[in-house]
């Protein structure tokens, strides 16, 4: 089913290739805790992602974003699927069949970064703890050198190495972003995964955390795969990005393009549903009706099929594959070559 | 282009003048709201906007006296123009009393900013909404029942006699925002009060729900006061603006000079530094230095002087600017217009 999103998947320009991933939950009921059914969270997916690029994750809220990043850091265990990651003697491994002892190496270069800078820190450790713990769990340098490092860290997210002995609580919000981030980048990763980055971020000072992001991807030559439901945000930061629909993607394309000429009739709801952000553009929104689907309980075929203005009786059967069309975009809609949208 | 709409020549119906609502807490006083004047026309949307602590909930639970204790409105007038042309300050009534119940609910209505702190889990919807109605309304039983079930038709949640049995904890969380529309709706208020309604919901959600909210004040005339972090939404929205800093109004005026001059340095930088769906990809935007400071620690002067690109030593972190017309429409409250 899984279908390929690229002709080279170990090419030199491939950091990670995610291959027919699926990740099932089960739903728990009763005192035996017996399994009545299977929340379809991440329900075959397949993309790359390129070095050096930002590459993004959109959609709705339960649509498994989180546990499409979750899975590829092996947070979770995969139902199914490749998740082949280049490691840095440029080979391919396949991070799926590691057991967690051969990942412990591996996870040094891919790290997380959180949503929540209010409770990702451990409020018991001051700056110095924080950021050194990942160096300190894998024995890299004495004391000394640690600290150094720690400095040299604080000064990459621009703060003042003075406040290393401080606790978290006397930092902003935007301020904590950047320990977390200064904490992520302090084993050198060569993946860095951020799950909403920005979002619990006063908007005055979320640009200063995305500027430092793009910086820091300039001059370390970081690869991001960047989780957000804030599609400017998105568009911003974004070489590519993956429109996700209950656990499946609908359409991979540049922001340009997906804004542009989107091709699934879901990209172009969801680009058109963006608040326009000048009153003179105010237009006649384009409504899509009714709800999200339930990944415990999907529709058959195409999962967008009961919100989509174009479906046909094939959309309500027979389950959409992601094809490349000839100007190398990826969609998955029946009747992606045959319909006209705009997002506008 | 800009059309302007007929309402806003026509007199308030809300006028909030001078407002200060205060949080005494045994760690000194929290100023929440500390001098906000606006008014809200007729069938427009005046769309409050401002980040985090900056004072709009608070604003909000105030015009309808319900901010909780230890908060405490402790100057100010909400004068509100009844439909014959009478105008009352709210503030004249007790909180609890009689008058102040028929308006909170009646006349004017709110939609919360945490929809589930709006409903009790105790009560099917069905009950609740009824409760408003039995409250508001002469209606018989039947004549509720009929009025809430065709309410919530209209807000779009299916099954509505099905679902007036059922307990608002089963509802997804657009519908239960849409639940709380159709119940702050069915009295046929002539002010609706908006918190934030679409904050926690998903762009596709909030564009129905923004339509929702249009359409049912084209149909009745029905003023909104629209609380928002959200530029973007503002823009969709808004027929003018007040923006809101650390319990203060910094500026005010038509959501199109807003957009296009806007004066507040704040204002400014605001617009300057969020990404819209016009950014290209990769851009850098300039960024606000620092972040906003906590309410007890207010900035001397001016709140914004410590962020400000157009800081003036000796002037701006030593008195405070007052919100002054800078023209016909915009009002600001900034050393840069004040006349020194
Ligand atoms: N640990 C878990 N156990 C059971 N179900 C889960 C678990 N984690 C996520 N899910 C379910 O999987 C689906 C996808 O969730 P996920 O958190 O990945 O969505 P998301 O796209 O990140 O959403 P959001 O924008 O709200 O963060 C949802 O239906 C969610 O309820
Ligand atoms: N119960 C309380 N005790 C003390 N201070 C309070 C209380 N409630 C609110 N405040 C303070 O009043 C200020 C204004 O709060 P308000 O809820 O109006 O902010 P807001 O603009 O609505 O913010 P948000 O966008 O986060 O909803 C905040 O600084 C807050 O800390
Ligand atoms: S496959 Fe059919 S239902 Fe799905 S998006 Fe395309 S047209 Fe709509
Ligand atoms: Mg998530
Ligand atoms: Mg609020």
């Amino acid at each position: 089913m899984a279908v390929e999103t690229t002709e080279n998947g170990n090419g030199p320009s491939t950091l990670l290739d995610v291959r027919g991933l699926v990740k099932y939950f089960p739903i728990k009921r009763g005192f035996f805790r017996r399994t009545v059914g299977t929340v379809k969270a991440v329900d075959d997916i397949s993309f790359d992602i390129r070095e050096g690029e930002t590459l993004s994750l959109v959609g709705e809220s339960g649509c498994g974003k989180s546990t499409t990043a979750r899975s590829i850091i092996r947070a979770y265990e995969p139902t199914a699927g490749e998740i082949l990651f280049k490691t840095e003697d440029g080979e391919a491994i396949d991070l799926a069949q590691l057991s967690l002892v051969e990942m412990r190496p591996i996870r040094r270069q891919l790290q997380m970064i959180f949503q929540d800078p209010f409770s990702s820190l451990n409020p018991r450790m001051n700056i110095y703890e924080i950021i050194s713990e990942p160096l300190l769990v894998h024995g890299i340098g004495s004391s000394s050198e640690r600290e150094d490092r720690v400095a040299e860290l604080l000064r990459v997210v621009r703060l003042r190495p003075e406040y290393m002995r401080r606790y978290p609580h006397a930092f902003s919000g935007g301020q904590r972003q950047r320990i977390g981030i200064a904490r992520a980048l302090a084993l050198n990763p060569r993946l860095i995964l951020a799950d909403e980055p920005v979002s619990g971020l006063d908007v005055s000072v979320q640009a200063q955390v995305i500027n430092l992001m793009m910086d820091l991807q300039d001059s370390l030559g970081l690869t991001y795969l960047f989780v957000s439901h804030d599609l400017s945000v998105v568009k911003q930061i974004s070489n590519r990005v993956v429109v996700m629909y209950v656990g499946r993607i609908a359409e991979i394309g540049t922001p340009q393009e997906l804004f542009d000429s989107p091709k699934h009739p879901y990209t172009a709801a969801l680009m058109s549903s963006v608040p326009k952000p000048h009153p003179s553009q105010r237009t006649k929104r384009y409504v899509l009706e009714g709800e999200v689907a339930n990944p415990a309980n999907p529709p058959t075929g195409c999962y967008f099929h009961p919100r989509c203005p174009f479906a046909t009786d094939q959309c309500k059967v027979e389950v959409p594959p992601l094809v490349k069309s000839k100007d190398g975009r990826y969609v998955s809609c029946h009747r992606a070559d045959e319909i006209e949208l705009t997002a506008n | 282009m800009s059309e302007k709409p007929a309402g806003l020549d026509a007199e308030p119906v809300i006028s909030v003048r001078d407002l200060e609502t205060h949080f005494f807490t045994d760690e000194g006083i929290v100023r929440a709201v500390d001098g906000v004047n606006f008014d809200v026309h007729p069938g427009t949307t005046m769309g409050i906007v401002g980040e985090s602590g900056c004072g709009k909930s608070i604003t909000a639970k105030s015009i309808l006296q319900i901010v909780e204790a230890p908060g405490r409105i402790v100057n100010g007038e909400i004068n509100y123009r009844r439909g014959s042309g009478e105008t009352v300050n709210l503030l004249n009534y007790e909180s609890g009393s009689g008058n102040m119940r028929a308006i909170r609910g009646g006349d004017i209505s709110m939609i919360f900013q945490e929809p589930m702190t709006s409903f009790s889990g105790l009560h099917t919807f069905g009950n609740q909404i009824d409760e408003a109605l039995r409250l508001h309304t002469n209606l018989a039983k039947q004549e509720r029942f009929d009025l809430a079930v065709d309410w919530l038709a209209r807000v779009g949640i299916p099954n509505p006699v099905q679902r007036m049995h059922e307990y608002p904890f089963r509802f997804s969380g657009g519908q239960l925002q849409r639940a709380m529309i159709a119940m702050a709706m069915c009295t046929n208020p002539r002010v609706l009060i908006a918190d934030e309604p679409t904050t926690a919901l998903d762009v596709t959600t909030q564009a129905q729900i923004l339509d929702l909210l249009q359409r049912m004040q084209e149909e009745n005339d029905m003023a909104i006061l629209f609380i928002t972090h959200d530029l973007g939404v503002i823009s969709e929205i808004a027929d003018e603006v007040t923006v809101m800093y650390l319990g203060k109004v910094v500026e005010s005026g038509p959501v199109f000079s807003f957009f296009d001059e806007p004066k507040h340095p704040y204002s400014r930088a605001l617009q300057t530094s969020i990404p819209s769906m016009f950014t290209s990809s990769r851009e850098r935007l300039p960024s606000i230095s620092g972040s906003i400071p906590h309410p007890q620690n207010r900035p001397s002067g001016c709140a914004f002087h410590p962020r400000c690109q157009s800081f003036m030593e000796g002037t701006c972190d030593v008195g405070e600017p007052e919100l002054v017309s800078v023209n016909e429409e915009q009002e600001v409250s900034c050393f840069l217009y004040e006349e020194r």
